[in-house]
């Protein structure tokens, strides 16, 4: 029974990954094959998904130098929880920006729920497993576990979320260092001449 | 209403992860914690900013 449980809070870090950063590459979806651009908070509460994520991965890089330790699993989740505090709290602000009746949100829904929402479900589900996994580190902690293919495609992914997610906000800002609430071009496209800004900019 | 974000330092904290994470690879697990804290920091002040100074507002 000991070894399950070690095994389930390994495998919880690879669960974290893979939920977090599905959500992620639906962002991406909306983005790329929709067309609508992410504002400073859609950015702001990336950064704090790819935060909350570090945390597990951190734990599943561990186990490439032997067996995990007690300290490096709980700072592992420590930071997941850190991620997802401030994560949160960036969500509740772009709710309550659109909170008033009426107000047709920023973007279109996913699933009924706008994005920043369904950020602060993925926040409070990383939040509550990172708190399960805190109370019983010495439980669920795996010790000796082979950091495997699964383990190296999981970080891998978090890697090129990291990459991409870095030059999309450069192409997006291109050299400019501020940039308006709601983005309606590829500004380093359009200072390269690639294309022209629209006359009239994107309803919030 | 407009406001303002430093999209270059938003690209900057991305890069600061990646190197958080490859100092995890490399097992250098305190100068990796140490990176977090600055991407951690780095979103907590884009967001103050966003929240009040681009919005002309102070707490």
């Amino acid at each position: 029974m000991s070894r399950f449980l070690q095994l389930f809070g390994y495998w919880t870090c690879h669960f974290n990954i893979l939920t977090v950063s599905s959500v992620l590459l639906g962002a991406y979806y909306i983005q790329f094959a929709e067309g609508e651009f992410p504002c400073p908070l859609c950015i702001l509460q990336r950064m704090a998904m790819l935060l909350t994520i570090l945390g597990s991965a951190s734990i599943l890089l561990a186990s490439r130098q032997g067996p995990i330790e007690f300290h490096s699993y709980s700072a592992g989740y420590g930071m997941s929880v850190l991620g997802a505090v401030i994560g949160s709290i960036i969500a509740l602000r772009q709710i309550a920006l659109h909170i008033a009746p009426g107000d047709p949100g920023y973007g279109s829904p996913a699933f009924g729920l706008h994005l920043y929402t369904w950020a602060l479900i993925v926040f409070g589900v990383v939040a509550a497993v990172s708190g399960v996994n805190l109370a019983w580190t010495k439980r669920f902690n795996p010790h000796a576990v082979e950091f495997g293919w699964a383990s190296k495609c999981c970080v891998g992914l978090v890697a090129l979320l990291m990459l991409s997610n870095a030059i999309i906000v450069f192409i997006e800002a291109g050299f400019h260092i501020s940039l308006p609430d709601n983005p309606t071009c590829y500004q380093l496209f359009v200072d390269l001449g690639w294309t022209t800004a629209p006359l009239v900019p994107a309803e919030s | 209403m407009v406001s303002y974000t430093l999209r270059m330092v938003d690209a900057a904290i991305f890069l600061s992860m990646l190197v958080c994470l490859g100092l995890f690879w490399r097992g250098r697990r305190l100068a990796a914690k140490f990176a977090f804290f600055i991407a951690l920091i780095g979103v907590i002040l884009l967001f103050k900013h966003h929240a009040t100074d681009a919005l002309n507002i102070s707490l």
